[in-house]
This record gives structure tokens, C-alpha cells and sequence, in this order.
């Protein structure tokens, strides 16, 4: 993308003759500056041995931001003194109060100056007013800032100073111009309604800045956070007492110089738990570690004060966990053992976990106290090996004497011009857990980094700074940095080519995570060690270790904590069209029109924040949707959803009855004393945010959803929870400041990771009890944290058209993926910018391949239907969001899936194929299900080849083509714009529909048809399930669960074991009765059979293969066999 | 079903060819809900086959083909009024009869419409006969009175340039004066501008030994003798030293580099400086800056002395503090070398005159400012002169006036021409009439204003204030565009795009702005209707919709 210049446009400087001089006043507009090297007298001279001698005066009657940031850039501008180059510079002076009006400033510049810059009072005030919008209309740019020049003296200097003048000035306006345009508008993140001039203009600046410096200063690093800083320092400390810590090749197990030990004899096993008491050497206050043990082998460690001075909060559990967490599955008390051992005069406690399935051990060290997981005496994870652990007790406030300048930030700290004080005093804590064998780890979304997380300390082939959890509003994000971004997930995965295991670290307040690789000298060779060290800010240390060994395992584990994905209602697997904003009635119809007039299927048409009645939400504009429900009516006669956007603030207006009720019932979030509403601002400019941590609140807010409170919605009318990180504009990082308080006296700090999350939940219950009987919900939700896949799906954030962003898109939903967020996507073609058709065609072939599947726009972008971009590039696009719809029952087959063992629905290559070291750090190429391999085209050069690795000893079949390949291989494709490369592994069987509809709401009836993708040693096995789609009938077993499996040249379909005998699946099998196979495809038979023999309900018959298309390794079509769904039958092939 | 058809019969063995020749099929297979042509013809009543198409006879209505995939989905189609699409489940009644009758009525309708439409189109086409005789005869006389006033115009140039030549004599002997007047008083200019610098060599020196004086007290002095004087002198100067953060580096660099390399150094700018001592305009703007930075230093100067002398005067002598005292004492030397500078300032101004010198310098600038500035018409000299020049300014006066009145003349005929010889103004020039003509629509927060082949706007309603949407393009399947309107910020030039539907009125029904800065119109209006005969022809006669060809089933 090129640098777009905010100065684009001349403005013309009025010149004005009065008798022997030349007065040129250049007045400025804020974005608008261009000096026209004017030619008056002819030669201009080249005067540049002079002009740095030449003082200009920047004269600041506002005192505010424009002042100080233009000042300083100009003054910087001096600094360039003395180089020879700069020569041609005049010297910007700072004017100390020597002049008291514009007018003086002219005055002096007449007679005596060469020029001034005069910051007009009021302006930085007025920019401001008028990007909130409040006097957009009226305000004049141009009022800003002046520019005195003169060419009194010598009109020839004039020009040169001119010159060199102009584009000191240039670079000020720039640098203020994005310094300050990114603060209000990225943090207040550039949807504000800002008219006219300021509008666009802004998102040039905003277009060329953000792709390259997006984090600007208005989002923290490292070294803003108060608590990371305390706990590096802590490190430190660490380090000195046992520099052995920090070379990078340990010996076995480092004795860690940590000052936290077990205090004798405090240990004690007490049913399926492990208790010690644990203290720092110095402050003696005593920790309470407990060890929980899970029946399926997962670990739970949890530390806090014994005593707390106050509770610390531990209700994220009640968030996150299955249950509540009331009910995790706790492993038989009789099924552990606890051995007491002294080991080079150390004592260490074992705990010995037998069961049935497997065997394991914790083996805890009491000075200093660690602990370590041990599969089959083998140490796979060590917490505090590295003697990372510090617990920030909670401790009485000292007088404000002994505090001191809280260099610390323990009671204090700020961050532009925001103070957060701190009542509750530092609660933060940190502990290194270190995974034993492990080069790659994977997870923690969402970042926009690569899948195999990098080292943190490391700038060169990683980063200079922790992965970061705190959940944010980042328009335009950066690439490949590990910035906080809209939702996170504290799961981390390790795999190696024996195990895979995971780390969860149950924690909703700012979490860091900093990464590290190291070497340790073992008996046969070094041993890969990845140490990994989490910090948090409050809360109570929660984390569950997750032993595997292979992927089900770990996913079973840890599923069955923050419970699995449910099935989503059907049609929103389907194509889902989006737009900021379609503009009204008329137009959703027109497009929807135009989509069935093209014949391309989709299956929800999205409204953002424009549809509402001044951004209050629940209702509607009626000017420009002046009847939502015969829109709605029509819409669902198409086969179609509505979707509508709801975003978490509350405009603060009491004619508006939500704000009204929720203002009478202080269901708010409230300020830091709790004494008021929490003010913010976002879309509606003055807002309150619903506090739904008061379960109150939450249920109210619910209500709003019901068909009987949000007027004009239908049963048809699906939602979309946007801005819930919550993005406030213009507070800090663009978020709620932390000690604002929500119910039960809890500040945000604690659970601001959460808001989103809560957000959705609320939406979803709501809109799970607007019917009854029950349908399944859909939302889509922007903020995200573990447990966030129970409400619905999560888009990853306003992207950008570039396809960077799309290579992007392909780690994003795959880290989701492995955290357990299956239903992501990214918008399709890039929310900001102008995709070209390529990479809109290329992202289509991407996206239809991404769980959700949705295309959006911002506002000024150009309108991007398929149709607005003519052949070849139409026809390309409708093949791409047919093959979605063809491929739609092998999708709610892997959600099906999902639903019970919690398998990712997209995953890593290395998942699939776990023995394989060659793919552990591979992303260009990703499973779908374990059948599919996509290998995206991801690169503007369609000419580039694409590098795909066939792994495993299985052929693999080209999904369109039929083309083998037999693995292990490698092999280089160059694709044209209409083909992708999809692959399919041999042995599986994949159910199709074939028949192309308007939305997936047609299909329901339709045939199937089936590819069995033969295997290397002719067999081959796949699943179908089918259900209505919208009810939660299945649970009772309103459902079709087949299992095909296809060996010794025979096709069997047989019910799988989930299937349930009930009187709904009658009804439902009766209701699937005329549903049936059209075709069946062979792919990669090695016979040529010539007649196929059907049995099905005890009758037989024959059906002859014919057009002579049944050679060896060719496809071949067993035509129209009419098998029914629902029945077991059989296919023989002869 | 039955196949009635000429397509779908079997041939001689019973079989179907797929309508593109590509299979041939046991006719069994046709419709029977499996697709097996390639390009989806042996399924024309099934949804089997995606690229196939479903015929309704509509009986009543007007057939309608469907593509395939609306083919027993559930939903009755509004194209097959028949109902026959969802033949499986029969769930769509026949409406055909009841919905062509409604089309009937409204067609009727629509018909009286279309017939009112034509009729004032043809009034429009006999009015656009008149209007361009009309305008070839005032093309015809425009040329005439053209040819007139080119003639006149000649004359009146002829005049104005005799008299420009006299004129420009006189200045060339003016210049002759100035460049006399430059040359006489250049060294005085020289001298001045040599004095100066030597001043500003000097006042850097100046600046540059209070700066390291303070940089010295800054850096070395003892904070633990917390004198206030010490304090104070400390945030002043940092006030200074953040404003001018380079000031201290280069000053350091001048002390670094020895007194050799400074006399160098100001050798070297005095030599670069020296290249302007050729020319009078160039050494006086050399003047100017000097004059500038001279005042720039002195400020600089004052400042700093001033931080020092109050240090002098209010340091606490009791303490110890090495680095104070040497700053006291420094500064002490400072004053006592300033003075020295100060005089010797003074001994060069009195040896070279420079009260003399300055005099001249500034008498001479204001006569050649006067000489080049001045008007050559104010330049009185004489009655002669005055003269002359009222008369050089009669014949301008007439030139001007002839050349208005020519091209004046000449645009309108060049209007007229492009009119009526190089206009589209649409099949028998039915726009000429309504050209111009501005059609309005009230949306409520704008009007937006279309006037025909010419330009289209949006007004604001709150303060009238107009956004210029384009100007006319061209026509696009009969309807208008209008480009290159106002310019978005970081979007296009706004433009409109205008559909017309038939009525004998010009309306704009709706605008929309689908994406940024490009909006449509509907508009209707008499020149988007048929001509009259065809109009007035039967109803029954026109056939509206395409016929479908009658794969009939």
C-alpha cells in the first residue's frame, strides 16, 4: 500500500500587494497545506548559505496538544544545524509570551520577522469537538493554525525561506496530524462520525499510517505495564542469585534460585487434593498451593494468600469452567499415592495417579518449591523450575510517606494522561511453566503472528516484547507482532512427535506471556526445552496442566473444562454478506435480488450500526427501513436470515427507554469510586456499558432480545455483538480504565477479559429464549475469551484489504481453532481498503475454507459484489461460494464432531500428521476435518509457486481434478486465478450436495452425493450427519448420524453409535424419508468393476456402471442408486 | 409429465441427445431428477442439474423460465405463477389467471401512461424543430457582428502597441538608472554587509562562551549545596537549552575545534559570503539576514547574561562550590572580553564610517525601491509624460474593450455551433427543447437537483449550501451521466448516474448513493418513451416480455 499524502490538495494563498512589500499570509488549514514556490521576480536565488540564519517564531496561544506536538517537531527541526545539507534551513524559534494576538504576530512579521507559526487559542479544543461531531458542521479547519510569511525584507528571500520553511511545517502538521489523529480516532477506533472534510480525510492518513505503525503510543508496551515491569525485575533478582538460570544450555534440572519455599512438614494429601503451604524467605506471608487431580490426568494448580487481606477474585471459573467448575471430574482418592523422599537433601513429594487409562506423577520439591508433571518418569511440564513463581500479597495501603513516587506502580500508575490508582494495592503474580522436550508451542489467541509461537527475547528471529492478553480494539492492527488484539484465550498447546499437551491458564485480567527456548544436556543428546513465564495482574493463580498424549486427549481434557463448541444453527455455515452499511431497505432487497438474478447463494444479509435510530440499538431508522418486518418476511420467503448488529453501549439519553431502564436498576458498569455511572463514549458519542457481571443486569439485557421488547425483529432476525472489548473512544488503549468497578465491588482490572464474552452470553440467552420451543442461537462476537465458543462465533477484527492480512487470516483462525474458538473467520476481502478482484477472488477460495465465512466492508469502500466485477472474475467468485454450499454437509459433520470430542474444525498440519517434524511450524498448507488439505494461494504474483507437502504414508487426491499423489512428496504448483488447491487424503469418504440453491435453507431436502476417496489399500470410511438445523431436537435424537465405510469392494452405510432409538428420530427419519444418494463417486479404484449390486430393505438391484468411465484410477460414477439416508444398506461392486 | 415438445421426443432407438450433441441418453432418463447432460438439458422439469432451466406455461400469464435450483425448493416462485415449479410437494397454487389479469389492468394503465408520454415527446422532437431554425438564424447574424468586431478589434491593437513602444524606451532608460544607481552605491553595500559579519562572528563568540559557562555550572556544579541561586539558574537555562537543544552542541564544537580551525571556519563563510558582494540585490539580502540573526544573538546574549549576572549577584559565597565560582569568574572575563569586542566594534565603525556608510545604504535602497516599484503611469516626470500616458492608457482602455466584445461574440458562436453541430442531443434533437432544464427531488436532510445536459447537485437543506454531483457525459443506455463533480476526500470525483422510465413528465423518483460519492437517479420523462405510432398501435400487439422459446413439458 502506498503512502497516501493528507497534503494532497493546493491551497492557494491569497497575495496581497500593499505598497513597497509583499505580505503573504498563509493561512493553514489543519490538513491542507501546499506552498506554491511562487515566481515573482524572476530568478529565485539560491540563498542558502543565509537561510538558516533566518528565525521563524511559532507563537502558541492554544496551550494544548497541536501547540506542544508542532512546537516540538519544528524545534527538532533545528537540531539539524549543523549538517551541510540542512544549511538551507531557517532556525524555528519558540516565542516566550512576547506577543498577545494574531495581530501582533502580523504586525512584527511586517516589520521585523521573516515568519511565524501562530497556533490559534482554542484550536487543539475545537479539532476535538468537532471529530466528536458535535460541531462537524460547523467547523472551519482552516482556523486552526496561520502562517505569517513575509517577503518585506527581500522578496527574494522570501521564496527561498519559503522553501525551506514550508516543509518544516509540512512534517509538524503531519506528525501532529497522525500523532493525534491516531489517538482519537484508532483508540476511539476511527468509526467516529466525523463529517466531510475530516471523514476522509483522516482515513487517508489513517490507510497509509496504520498498516505501518499502527501500535502507535496510544497502546502500551512493556514498559507501561507497572506489574510486568515488577515481576522482570523479580527475574532479575533471580538471576544474580543463580546466574545459571539465564544460559540458555542448563544443566538437568537448575536448582532455581527462588526465595519461595515449602514450609516443612505443611504438606498433606487430603482426598483427590494436594496441600502445601508455600513462602517467600523475606516476607514469610504463607501461600496456600493446592494440587487438584482430574480423573483424566489434567492437574489443576491453584495459589493465594491463606489469609488474604481481601478476597481476590476467583469467579472466572464460574465463567469458564463446565459447571460452573463445581463438577471437573476429580480423580478417586484411592486411585493416588503420596511418597515422601529426601533427594540430595531436598525433600520431594510425589503423587502417584493410577487408573485404568494411565499412569502419571507430581512430584513437588520443597526449597525452593516446584513442581513437576511426569508422564511415564518422564518430565513433560515444570512450574517454577526456572524459579519464576512471585505472589504479590495483598498488603494494607502505607502512608502516603512510605509510598513515596511509587516508582513501582504498585498503588499508582499512568499512562498518557491517564491515572489509574489502584485502592486494592498490587495483587499481580507470575510463574514460569516449562515444557520439557517441546520445540514448538502453539495458541494464546488472538495475535497476528505466526502459528509456532516465537521466542519474546529475541528480536531478530522473534520478538522484543510478551505476548499480551488484555483484549483490545486495534483498527488496522500490525502484522506479526504480539500486541493484544480483540479476544484472548489463555491455552497453550506443546507437541512433540510423541506427545501433545496443554497448559490453560484460567485468568481474566492482563496477562503476559513471555516465551524462551533452551537446550539442556541429557544423557543421549540436548534436550529441546521451550520455558514459557505468565504474568497476571489479580485474580488467584488457576492453572491446569493437560497431559495428552495425543491430540484427542488433549482436547477431551481440556473440552471437558470450558465445555465444547455446540452445533450451530445451520444456516450459519453458509455465506454470510456484509457491509458497513447497506444503506436501507430498498438496497438489502435489491442486493439480495441481484444475488438470486446472478445465481449465487448466500445465507444471511448483515446491517451495521447505521440501520438504528441514532445508534440505539433495538431499534430502528425508520426513514430508511421504514417496514424491518415485510423486509425480514421477504428476506425469509428468499431462504434468507437478517442479521443485525448490537453493540454493548448504551446511548446515555433518557428518552430512550434501554438507558432508561438500565440507568433506574444501575445496571451500569460505575465509575472507580462506584459512586456514578461510568461515562464513555463510542458510537451514540455519550454512553453507559451494561455491567453483566450482576446477573440482574444480565438477564435484563437478555430480555432486550426477546420479539416482544426489540420492535420490529422476527424469528428470522439473527445478531451480531460488535465492539465489546468494550471499545471506549478516547480512554485509555481504547477500553474502560481498570479501576472502574462492576458489581460485587470487582474492578475492571480483574475481569476486563471477560466483558466481551459476558456480552455474547447475555445475547445468546436472550435470544435462546425468544422462541418456544428453543432454537439455536447465532451470534457473532468481535471480543472473545475461552468459553466465548458456547455463545456463537468471533471474526478476527477490523483486517485489512492486503494480502498480508489474508496470510494473516490463515494463522488467526487456526490459533482459534487450536484454543478451542472453532467458529472464526476473518472478513472476507479486508474490512478497510479496496481489495483488487484478485485478492478478492483469492480470499473468497480462503474463506470458504474458514468455519465462518463472512464478506464485510467499511463505509468508504467501494461496493464489492460478486456482480460489480464482470467475468472472468463473477463466475469465479459464484464457484467459489458454491463449492461452500456443495461441501455445507461435511461442515456441520466436523461441527457435529467438534460438539462432542472438541476437536478443532480447521487445524495445523502437525495435528493431523503429529509424527511429522517437518510439519510442525508448516501453515501454508491446513486441514479441514482430517480429510481435507487446503493450500490456499495467498500471494498477488499468480505466477509464484505454491509448495505443497503430501504427508503420511496415504495418496491424496486433487478435490477437483482427481489427480494422485502418493506421500510422502513434495510437490510445486502454479495456479491460475479460477483454481485452488484442495486435496483430499485417501480413505475418506466425503457427503456432498450437489444441487445449488438459493441459501442452505433449500437444500434440506436435497439428495446427496458421496466421494469415496479410495485408500492405498482400497478401503475407505467417512461420516454424515444431519439434522433440522435450528431446534434442539437432536438432544433427544431428532437426528441422522451415518457412518460409510467402504472395504473389500463393498459400500456400507450403518447408523452410528450415538444414534438414539427415540420417538423424535422416528419422526425425524420420516421426516428425511424421501432424502437419498443421487450419485456415488469412486475415486482411485484399482478394479474395474462393471455392475453394482444395491441391497437395501431387504430387496436387491443392479445398477451397471456404464459410459465406459470406471477404468483404474479414474473416477467412477455409480449413477442415481437411490439409497436412502436413513436406512443401512449396501453397494457391492463387481 | 408429458413431453410435448419437438425437442423432447425419443429418436428412432428410444433414445435423448443432449441438446449440445454431447450424450446420448435412453429417453428414459429424461426428467428423471438425475442430471446426465453436460450442459444440464435432459432435466428441463428437475432441479437435477445446475445449469439447466425449468419452463412454466403460466397459463393466463406470461411464461417463465426458471433456473433449476428454484425447482421444488419449497418456496413458490413468483415467476411461476402456475405453481408448477414445486410439482412434488403441489404446495403452490395456480395464481397465473388472477395475477395476468392484475398485470393486464396495470399495463392498461401503464399503456394510457406511455401514450401521454409519446405524444409529448413528439411535441418535444416539433418544438426541437423549431428552436433550431431559431438558433441558426442567430448564429448566422452572431457571425456577422463577429466579423465587425475582429475588425475593430485590430485597429485598437495596432494603436495600443505604437503607443508600448514609446513607453518601453522610457523604462530602458529608467533601468539604465537603477543599474547606474546600484553599481555607484555597491560598496558602501559591501562594507556594510563585511561590518556585519565581523559583528556576527564576533556576537557568536559571545553566545557561545555564556552557553559553555552554563553548561558548565549545569553539569559540574554540587547539588548538595543546594544553593537557590544555583537552582534557579539551573531550570532557566534548561527552559533555554529546550528550546534550542542544538544551541549547546554546536556551541561545544566551536570551543572543541580550537582557535585555528575557527578563524578557518569563519575564513571559509566569509568567503561564500564574499560571492554575493558582486551584485546589489544579493549583498542587501545578505544585509537583511544579518540584521535578523544580529537581533536573534543579541536576544540570545541578553538572555544569558542575564541568567549569569544573577548568578553573580546572588550565589552563596560561603559554599564551596568550585565550579560556580569558576562561572563567576568566567563571566567576569566574559564581560571584560565583551567590552573589548564592543570596542573594538566601535574603532572599525569609526575607521570605515559606517554611520556614512549605513546612510548611503539606506538612501539608496529607498530610491531604487522607489524606481522599481513604481508604475510606470505614476511615474511623473513631466506634462509631456503625463500626457502620454493618459493616452497610453485610452488605447489599452480600447484594446481591452475590443477584445471582450470579440470574443464574447466569438464564444457564443462557438456555443452555438457546438449545439447545434457537435451536441448529442438524442434521436431528433428531442433534448434541444428541455436542455437545461432542472428537475429537483426533496429527501429530506438534501434536494438533489439534476438539470438535464447540463449539471447535477445536491443542496443542503440546513444551509443551501450546493455539492456539485457532475457535469453532463454522455448518455449510457438511455440514461445520463454526470462526472467529474465535486471531489471526495480520498474518493472519487463525485458523479450521478440518471435511469429514465417513460411518463410525460420529468421527475427524479429517488436517489441513492450505493457507494461513496456515486449516486443513482431515477428519474422519468417523455424522451424514454416509444414514438407515437408505435405506441398507438394495439396493446395486444406489442409484445412486452421476450417470448420464451416453448421447451414445453
Amino acid at each position: 500500500m502506498g503512502r497516501i499524502s493528507i497534503f494532497a490538495t493546493a491551497f492557494r494563498p491569497s497575495l496581497k500587494k500593499c505598497g513597497l512589500y509583499y505580505l503573504r499570509v498563509m493561512v493553514i488549514s489543519l490538513l491542507t497545506i501546499s506552498v506554491p514556490l511562487c515566481i515573482l521576480h524572476g530568478t529565485v536565488y539560491k540563498r542558502t548559505t543565509y537561510t538558516y540564519r533566518a528565525a521563524l517564531k511559532i507563537v502558541d496561544f492554544d496551550h494544548g496538544t497541536i501547540g506542544a506536538q508542532i512546537s516540538q517537531t519544528l524545534l527538532m527541526q533545528n537540531n539539524q544545524y549543523r549538517s551541510v545539507e540542512k544549511k538551507s534551513r531557517p532556525v524555528w524559534r519558540q516565542s516566550f509570551g512576547e506577543f498577545r494576538s494574531a495581530e501582533e504576530v502580523q504586525q512584527w512579521v511586517r516589520l521585523h520577522g521573516w515568519g511565524a507559526l501562530v497556533i490559534n487559542a482554542g484550536a487543539s479544543e475545537q479539532l476535538e469537538r468537532a471529530l466528536q461531531g458535535a460541531e462537524s458542521e460547523t467547523h472551519n479547519p482552516k482556523a486552526l493554525v496561520t502562517f505569517f510569511l513575509s517577503a518585506g525584507h527581500q522578496p527574494i528571500m522570501y521564496q527561498v525561506i519559503e522553501s525551506a520553511a514550508a516543509p518544516d511545517v509540512n512534517k509538524a502538521m503531519q506528525t501532529f496530524a497522525v500523532g493525534f489523529l491516531l489517538n482519537m480516532i484508532i483508540k476511539s477506533p476511527f468509526h467516529t462520525r466525523v463529517n466531510g472534510l475530516f471523514h476522509t480525510a483522516i482515513s487517508a492518513v489513517l490507510l497509509s499510517q496504520v498498516a505501518q505503525a499502527a501500535p502507535s503510543d496510544d497502546f502500551k508496551t512493556t514498559e507501561n505495564i507497572a506489574f510486568y515491569l515488577r515481576h522482570q525485575a523479580f527475574t532479575e533478582t533471580i538471576l544474580q542469585a543463580d546466574p545459571a538460570l539465564s544460559q540458555e544450555n542448563s544443566g538437568e534440572m537448575p536448582h532455581a534460585a527462588s526465595p519461595y519455599t515449602v514450609v516443612s512438614d505443611s504438606v498433606y494429601l487430603n482426598g483427590h487434593t494436594l496441600v502445601a503451604t508455600v513462602q517467600h524467605d523475606s516476607t514469610k506471608v504463607p501461600l496456600r498451593v493446592e494440587v487438584i487431580f482430574l480423573k483424566n490426568g489434567t492437574v489443576r494448580v491453584r495459589a493465594q494468600e491463606e489469609n488474604p487481606l481481601l478476597p481476590r477474585y476467583d469467579d472466572t471459573q464460574k465463567y469458564v469452567l463446565r459447571g460452573e467448575g463445581n463438577n471437573l471430574g476429580y480423580a478417586l482418592a484411592s486411585d493416588l499415592k503420596h511418597y515422601r523422599e529426601l533427594v540430595d537433601g531436598v525433600k520431594v513429594h510425589t503423587v502417584r495417579y493410577t487408573n485404568e487409562h494411565s499412569a502419571f506423577s507430581v512430584r513437588i520439591t520443597e526449597d525452593p518449591w516446584s513442581l513437576t508433571y511426569l508422564e511415564n518418569n518422564k518430565p513433560i511440564i515444570e512450574l517454577n523450575s526456572k524459579g519464576r513463581f512471585h505472589l504479590e500479597h495483598l498488603r494494607p495501603k502505607p502512608d502516603p510517606e512510605t509510598i513515596g513516587d511509587d516508582v513501582s506502580g504498585e498503588w499508582k500508575e499512568t499512562f498518557l494522561p491517564f491515572t489509574d490508582s489502584k485502592t486494592r494495592g498490587p495483587e499481580s503474580f507470575g510463574m514460569d511453566i516449562n515444557f520439557i522436550g517441546f520445540e514448538h508451542v502453539y495458541g494464546i489467541p488472538g495475535h497476528a503472528t505466526p502459528l509456532s509461537l516465537k521466542t519474546t527475547n529475541n528480536e531478530k528471529d522473534g520478538y522484543n516484547m510478551p505476548y499480551r492478553l488484555w483484549n483490545l480494539d486495534v483498527f488496522g492492527y500490525e502484522l506479526d507482532d504480539p500486541i493484544s488484539l480483540y479476544g484472548s484465550i489463555p491455552f497453550m498447546v506443546a507437541h512433540n512427535i510423541d506427545t501433545t499437551v496443554g497448559v490453560f491458564w484460567l485468568n481474566a485480567a492482563e496477562t503476559l506471556v513471555d516465551i524462551t527456548r533452551e537446550k539442556r544436556s541429557n544423557v543421549d543428546n540436548d534436550l529441546p526445552v521451550v520455558n514459557t513465564h505468565w504474568v497476571s495482574e489479580a485474580g488467584v493463580m488457576d492453572v491446569f496442566l493437560m497431559p495428552g498424549p495425543s491430540v484427542a486427549d488433549l482436547y477431551r481434557q481440556y473440552t471437558s473444562l470450558i465445555e465444547p463448541t455446540p452445533l450451530p444453527r445451520e444456516f450459519a455455515l453458509g455465506y454470510h454478506m456484509c457491509r458497513w452499511s447497506y444503506l436501507d431497505q430498498e438496497d438489502v432487497l435489491t442486493v439480495s435480488e441481484k444475488m438470486h438474478e446472478h445465481d449465487i447463494p448466500y445465507d444471511a444479509i448483515w446491517l451495521d450500526i447505521d440501520y438504528t435510530d441514532g445508534m440505539r440499538y433495538f431499534t430502528w431508522d425508520y426513514s430508511k427501513f421504514p417496514d424491518p418486518v415485510a423486509m425480514q418476511k421477504q428476506l425469509a420467503h428468499d431462504g434468507h436470515k437478517l442479521v443485525t448488529i448490537i453493540d454493548p453501549h448504551v446511548k446515555r439519553d433518557s428518552s430512550y427507554r434501554v438507558w432508561k431502564e438500565g440507568n433506574e436498576n444501575g445496571y451500569f458498569i460505575k465509575n472507580n469510586t462506584s459512586t456514578k455511572n461510568y461515562d464513555g463514549w463510542c458510537w451514540p458519542k455519550e454512553s453507559n456499558w451494561v455491567d453483566y457481571l450482576n446477573p440482574e443486569a444480565s438477564k435484563w439485557y437478555s430480555k432486550q432480545y426477546h420479539l416482544d421488547k426489540y420492535l420490529d425483529s422476527t424469528a428470522d432476525l439473527f445478531i451480531w455483538n460488535d465492539m465489546n472489548e468494550p471499545s471506549i473512544f478516547r480512554m485509555p488503549e481504547g477500553t474502560a480504565e481498570k479501576n472502574t468497578k462492576h458489581y460485587g465491588d470487582w474492578e475492571h482490572r480483574q475481569v476486563h477479559n471477560l466483558y466481551g464474552m459476558l456480552n455474547h452470553r447475555a445475547t445468546f440467552e436472550g435470544m435462546l429464549t425468544r422462541e418456544s420451543p428453543r432454537k439455536r442461537p447465532f451470534i457473532l462476537s468481535r471480543s472473545y475469551f475461552a468459553g466465548s465458543q458456547r455463545y456463537g462465533a468471533i471474526w478476527t477484527g477490523d483486517n485489512i484489504a492486503d494480502w498480508g492480512y489474508m496470510r494473516a487470516a490463515v494463522q488467526m483462525v487456526l490459533s482459534n481453532n487450536i484454543a478451542g474458538m472453532h467458529f472464526s473467520g476473518a472478513d472476507v476481502g479486508g474490512f478497510v481498503g479496496n481489495p483488487e478482484p484478485e485478492l478478492l477472488i483469492r480470499w473468497y477460495q480462503l474463506g470458504i475454507w474458514h468455519p465462518f465465512f463472512r464478506t464485510h466492508s467499511k463505509k468508504d469502500t467501494k461496493r464489492r459484489e460478486p456482480w460489480l466485477f464482470g467475468e472472468p472474475y463473477l463466475s469465479i467468485m459464484r464457484k467459489a461460494i458454491c463449492e461452500r454450499y456443495r461441501m455445507l454437509p461435511y461442515w456441520y459433520t466436523l461441527f457435529r464432531e467438534a460438539s462432542l470430542t472438541g476437536m478443532p474444525i480447521v487445524r495445523p498440519m502437525w495435528m493431523e500428521f503429529p509424527k511429522d517434524l517437518d510439519l510442525f511450524a508448516k501453515e501454508n498448507t491446513f486441514m479441514v476435518g482430517s480429510s481435507i488439505m487446503v493450500a490456499p494461494s495467498l500471494d498477488s504474483d499468480l505466477t509464484k509457486p505454491i509448495d505443497v507437502t503430501f504427508p503420511s504414508q496415504e495418496n491424496w487426491y486433487n478435490m477437483y481434478t482427481h489427480a494422485s499423489y502418493f506421500a510422502p512428496i513434495k510437490r510445486r504448483f502454479v495456479t491460475d486465478l479460477a483454481q485452488t488447491l484442495v486435496y483430499v487424503r485417501g480413505g475418506s469418504i466425503i457427503p456432498t450436495r450437489e444441487r445449488q440453491r438459493r441459501s442452505s435453507a433449500f437444500m434440506k431436502q436435497d439428495p446427496f452425493t458421496l466421494y469415496v476417496y479410495v485408500s492405498r489399500n482400497d478401503t475407505a470410511s467417512g461420516k454424515l450427519y444431519i439434522d433440522d438445523g435450528e431446534s434442539y431436537d437432536y438432544e433427544k435424537g431428532a437426528f441422522i448420524e451415518r457412518e460409510f465405510v467402504y472395504a473389500e469392494d463393498k459400500l456400507i452405510s450403518r447408523s452410528s453409535p450415538f444414534t438414539m432409538e427415540s420417538a423424535e428420530h422416528k419422526a425425524f427419519l420420516d421426516k428425511m424419508n424421501n432424502v437419498c444418494i443421487e450419485r456415488v463417486v469412486m475415486i482411485g479404484l484399482t478394479s474395474q468393476p462393471t455392475v453394482a449390486i444395491i441391497r437395501e430393505n431387504g430387496a436387491e438391484r443392479e445398477i451397471l456402471l456404464e459410459y465406459g468411465n470406471c477404468r483404474t484410477g479414474s473416477k467412477c460414477v455409480i449413477r442415481d442408486p437411490t439409497v436412502c439416508i436413513g436406512n443401512d444398506w449396501e453397494i457391492a461392486l463387481n | 409429465m408429458l413431453v410435448r415438445s419437438s425437442k423432447y421426443v425419443p429418436d428412432a432407438s428410444g433414445n435423448f441427445v443432449c441438446l449440445d450433441g454431447s450424450l446420448t441418453i435412453p429417453f428414459a432418463r429424461v426428467n428423471d431428477d438425475y442430471c446426465d447432460c453436460p450442459d444440464g438439458s435432459d432435466e428441463p422439469g428437475t432441479s437435477a442439474c445446475n445449469n439447466g432451466s425449468f419452463y412454466c406455461a403460466n397459463r393466463g400469464h406470461i411464461p417463465a423460465r426458471i433456473p433449476s435450483s428454484k425447482v421444488n425448493n419449497g418456496v413458490c416462485d413468483p415467476e411461476c405463477c402456475d405453481g408448477t415449479d414445486e410439482y412434488e410437494s403441489k404446495a403452490c397454487p395456480d395464481r397465473c389467471l388472477e395475477l395476468g389479469e392484475k398485470v393486464r389492468e396495470e399495463e392498461r394503465v401503464l399503456a394510457l401512461l406511455r401514450g401521454r408520454g409519446a405524444r409529448r415527446k413528439a411535441e418535444l422532437v416539433a418544438r426541437a424543430r423549431e428552436l433550431r431554425g431559431e438558433k441558426l438564424e442567430e448564429l448566422a447574424q452572431k457571425e456577422a457582428l463577429l466579423k465587425e468586431a475582429e475588425a475593430t478589434f485590430l485597429r485598437a491593437e495596432e494603436l495600443k502597441d505604437a503607443l508600448e513602444e514609446r513607453e518601453a524606451e522610457r523604462t530602458r532608460a529608467r533601468e539604465g538608472r537603477v543599474s547606474e544607481l546600484r553599481e555607484s552605491r555597491l560598496p558602501d553595500l559591501v562594507a556594510y554587509r563585511r561590518f556585519l559579519s565581523r559583528e556576527l562572528h564576533r556576537m557568536r563568540a559571545h553566545r557561545d562562551s555564556l552557553i559553555l559557562l552554563l553548561r558548565s555550572v549545569r553539569t559540574g556544579h554540587n547539588p548538595e549545596y543546594n544553593d537557590a541561586a544555583v537552582s534557579r539558574l539551573i531550570e532557566e537555562y534548561a527552559v533555554f537549552t529546550e528550546a534550542y537543544p542544538y544551541l549547546e552542541a554546536a556551541a561545544a564544537e566551536n570551543a572543541a575545534e580550537g582557535s585555528k580551525a575557527r578563524v578557518e571556519r569563519e575564513a571559509a563563510m566569509d568567503r561564500d559570503e564574499g560571492a554575493d558582494d558582486v551584485d546589489f540585490e544579493r549583498c542587501r539580502a545578505a544585509i537583511d539576514i544579518f540584521v535578523n540573526e544580529r537581533e536573534t544573538l543579541s536576544e540570545d546574549v541578553a538572555t544569558l547574561s542575564l541568567l549569569l549576572a544573577a548568578l553573580r549577584d546572588g550565589y552563596n559565597k560561603n559554599y564551596h562550590d568550585l565550579e560556580v565560582k569558576a562561572a563567576v569568574v568566567g563571566f567576569a572575563d566574559y564581560e571584560a572580553a565583551r567590552e573589548r569586542d564592543l570596542a573594538q566594534g566601535e574603532t572599525e565603525s569609526r575607521e570605515i564610517g559606517i554611520d556614512g556608510v549605513r546612510q548611503r545604504v539606506a538612501e539608496a535602497t529607498a530610491a531604487l525601491d522607489a524606481l522599481v516599484e513604481a508604475p510606470p503611469q505614476a511615474d511623473h516626470e513631466s506634462a509631456t509624460d503625463a500626457d502620454d500616458g493618459k493616452e497610453l492608457a485610452d488605447a489599452r482602455s480600447a484594446y481591452w474593450s475590443a477584445q471582450s466584445t470579440k470574443s464574447s461574440l466569438s464564444s457564443d458562436v462557438s456555443d452555438l455551433k457546438a449545439l447545434l453541430y457537435d451536441t448529442d442531443l438524442g434521436p431528433h434533437d428531442v433534448y434541444l427543447a428541455v436542455k437545461g432544464e432542472c428537475v429537483s427531488l426533496d429527501t429530506g436532510e438534501y434536494t438533489y437537483e439534476v438539470c438535464l445536459l447540463d449539471r447535477a447537485s445536491q443542496i443542503s437543506n440546513k444551509d443551501q449550501s450546493r455539492q456539485d454531483l457532475g457535469s453532463f457525459a454522455g448518455f449510457t443506455d438511455g440514461g445520463h451521466r454526470y462526472e467529474g463533480g465535486a471531489k471526495c476526500w480520498n474518493g472519487p470525483e463525485r458523479s450521478l448516474k440518471a435511469s429514465f422510465a417513460c411518463s410525460d413528465e420529468i421527475t427524479v423518483l429517488g436517489i441513492t448513493e450505493p457507494e461513496k460519492c456515486e449516486y443513482i437517479a431515477r428519474m422519468t420523462g417523455p424522451f424514454a418513451c416509444d414514438d407515437v405510432a408505435a405506441v398507438e398501435a394495439p396493446v395486444e400487439q406489442q409484445p412486452r416480455v421476450k417470448s420464451v422459446e416453448h421447451d414445453e413439458l
